[in-house]
């Protein structure tokens, strides 16, 4: 799709399009030596006769443990699956991309739903998105809004409203009218004497 | 009248020089005479002269610290009230001598955060804040409980008065709740200290800890304690105060509320509750573990619903207080060390994440999340910083975080496999939070016009930031640099406990044998 075939960028884009500097490509040299050349150099110590050496028991399993073993007499075809993978996936890419790049797009709209499940990586992240992320996002405003500020703060802040009510309310009583509080007196006395009467 | 009896390794009193140098300056601020603006200029200059030669002084605790003496160094003791018992005591053990250092590093930090954003009653300010680094300095240092308590409740007549007149819009509302909320709790306290002043006589913390304590009477003093530590650390439910209190504070009183008065609840269990209280400690643990728990998972969630950036930092600082109260009730030696590892690394990197929210305050006046973004184009240096501090607070090896919280899980791992469980889950959602706070910060493009002509660090912010970088690098990655200073004082605190428990398994075993005989 990037190198082979018509371009399919603008003529704008395409213009642009250069080769990479030095600082670039080095690199990409370097590790591209590694990637075809460190099998065959590293083969002595990793699994050559030396490999007990220079591994000094580093990987290590349980005496009951003979993973590491069965791997070794895994059938021949499971061996080579690897490499038919790889040659398949290159002459379908060859086939896709390459003699009919036709191919692709009617895949994709004749088997759709399959096409956007694959294309959006198995909906993993909207699974997640449902499971995780909203219940948490719902549950951290809830225990903001509601925890918080209504229910540990309600506490102390009703606590003063109340005392600021109650005292706004005990002024009221308070209205310097000597007339109200002769006659809270008056009634006061009537109370106490009537109470005596009859306790008496 | 004793003299003063200085200790050895300074030969002068040092802790006293420490604590009441800042007044010093002070008294300074107070002569200044003048134009307002020349007034202004002067006294954030002798502010920042005073705090840089109390922090010079301080080092002598960092250079003459004996690591291998568990007790107290640097003695002074003068009598005061020699009939009750009460005396002038100053010292540092292992568990107190690094808050003191990072009381004296932090304030200068705080006095350059505000050379410009204060522009109103500068000498006040100022005064202010010396008067706060007294009072931080002599708590961390007192070794007489009532010496402790006065210099406890001082820390807060500074701090009401930095939210109280240069907050923000609703500070009054903040600064009374701060004072109430914390007031309440020292009420108890005091009480506490006199029914054990009546038992042993004297506020020696010295004495006190030699002082058994019947089990029923630890069990109240464990009470009256928590009520003042808890609301000071901030626990779950008694922490709502803190996010109205750093809204509304100006940048530097977020930093000296986050770095310093912060710990005072955690140093207070350490040096109250759990080495005097020891059967009430262990008592008291799985209710300690529980709201420790709820503190973590609780606030961390309420932090990733945030839309003011002082919130959310706020939050965050609740939850890894959590983490703190955690390690400190595993009352064994890897959950102590990480508690105070914990507090010392949050000191730094929350001080640091206030002063980053403090920088593009200066610039937007807003603290509003959602007015920013794409900063990272703009502001390539301090992404940069604000990305280290970020890490530091989720606790990514390498950075100071990880370090406590690692040794707290240890720690919590011996006591409970759930508790590590559900403690660990604070590093998940601090994650989650952080990061979608840096993210909505500065990644993304610009939107907003006004943010296309924002500058990057000044100066002045660079060299605000440069120490805590390094510290946070170096409390990551040599921790023992730190640790070696209270390793030998939390290895006897945990000795002694657990001796403690052994002779009271005794004591009931002994009881529980004469009671059976008797019948």
């Amino acid at each position: 799709m990037t190198f082979h075939g018509a371009a399919r960028a603008d003529h704008h884009t395409m213009e642009h399009v250069h080769e990479s500097p030095a600082s670039m490509w080095g690199p990409l040299v370097a590790l591209s030596v590694g990637a075809v050349f460190s099998g065959w150099l590293l083969h002595a110590l990793f699994i050559g006769d030396n490999n007990a050496a220079y591994w000094q028991g580093a990987i290590f399993t349980g005496p009951t443990n003979h993973v590491l073993e069965k791997i070794e007499h895994t059938p021949l075809l499971i061996g080579l699956l690897p490499t038919a993978t790889g040659v398949l996936g290159f002459a379908l890419a060859f086939w896709f991309y390459i003699l009919s790049p036709a191919i692709p797009a009617r895949l994709a709209s004749r088997f759709g739903p399959i096409y956007r499940f694959v294309l959006n990586k198995w909906y993993f992240d909207e699974l997640y998105d449902f499971l995780f992320v909203r219940p948490a996002i719902w549950l951290s405003r809830e225990l903001w809004k509601v925890g918080d500020e209504q229910i540990i703060d309600g506490v102390p802040n009703g606590l003063a409203s109340l005392a600021e009510g109650g005292s706004v309310q005990v002024v009221r009583i308070q209205t310097g009218s000597i007339a109200v509080y002769a006659f809270t007196m008056l009634i006061g006395l009537v109370v106490m004497v009537s109470l005596f009467l009859i306790a008496r | 009248m004793n003299p003063v009896t200085a200790s050895d390794a300074a030969g002068f009193p040092v802790l006293s020089l420490v604590t009441f140098l800042p007044l010093v300056g002070v008294v300074l601020l107070a002569t200044l005479r003048g134009e307002e603006g020349a007034v202004a200029q002067n006294a954030r200059w002798t502010a920042l002269w005073t705090s840089l030669i109390t922090f010079g002084v301080s080092l002598v605790l960092w250079t003459g610290f004996d690591l291998h003496e568990p007790g107290y160094q640097f003695v002074e003791s003068v009598d005061w009230l020699p009939a009750l018992g009460i005396g002038y005591r100053m010292g540092v053990d292992g568990i107190s001598v690094l808050f003191v250092l990072l009381a004296t590093a932090l304030t200068p930090i705080c006095i350059l955060a505000s050379w410009d954003s204060v522009k109103m009653r500068v000498r006040e300010y100022m005064a202010a804040f010396l008067i706060l680094e007294t009072m931080m300095v002599g708590m961390f240092s007192a070794t007489d409980f009532l010496l402790f308590y006065m210099f406890f409740e001082g820390v807060l007549i500074p701090m009401y008065l930095i939210i109280g007149i240069w907050g923000g819009p609703r500070r009054v509302y903040a600064s009374i709740k701060f004072f109430l909320y914390t007031f309440a709790g020292s009420v108890l306290m005091l009480l506490a200290l006199l029914a054990m002043w009546r038992q042993a006589g004297t506020t020696d913390i010295a004495v006190l800890l030699k002082t058994p304590f019947s089990a029923e009477m630890q069990f109240w003093l464990f009470l009256a304690f928590l009520a003042s530590f808890a609301v000071k650390v901030p626990m779950w439910p008694v922490h709502t105060w803190l996010p109205d209190a750093h809204v509304e504070a100006p940048t530097a009183g977020s930093v000296i509320l986050a770095g310093v008065l912060l710990k005072m609840g955690g140093y207070g269990f350490l040096r109250f509750s759990v080495p005097m209280l020891p059967i009430a400690a262990a008592q008291f643990a799985p209710v300690m573990f529980a709201l420790g728990v709820i503190a973590v998972i609780y606030t961390s969630l309420v932090a990733l619903a945030q839309q003011d950036m002082k919130k959310l930092i706020a939050y965050s600082s609740i939850a890894h207080m959590g983490v703190v109260v955690i390690g400190i009730f595993t009352l064994n030696i890897q959950g102590i060390d990480g508690a105070l590892f914990q507090m010392i690394s949050h000191g730094v990197v929350s001080a640091a994440l206030f002063l980053c929210v403090g920088v593009i305050y200066d610039r937007m006046h807003t603290r509003e999340i959602s007015r920013y973004g794409g900063l990272g184009d703009r502001m390539p240096a301090y992404a940069f910083v604000f990305m280290l501090f970020t890490m530091g607070s989720i606790g990514l090896p390498g950075t100071s975080g990880f370090v406590g919280e690692f040794l707290v899980l240890v720690g919590a791992l011996r006591v409970n496999f759930w508790l590590a469980l559900l403690g660990s889950f604070g590093m998940i959602l601090g994650a989650a939070y952080m990061l979608y706070l840096y993210r909505r910060i500065i990644f993304g493009r610009i939107t907003r016009a006004d943010l296309k002509s924002i500058l990057d660090l000044s100066p002045r912010e660079i060299t605000i930031f440069a120490p805590l970088v390094v510290l946070t690098l170096w409390l990551g990655i040599y921790p023992s640099s730190f640790t070696s200073f209270f390793e030998s004082s939390v290895g006897a605190m945990v000795q002694s406990h657990d001796q403690a428990m052994i002779l009271a398994h005794h004591a009931t075993r002994i009881a529980r044998a004469t009671l059976s005989i008797a019948r």
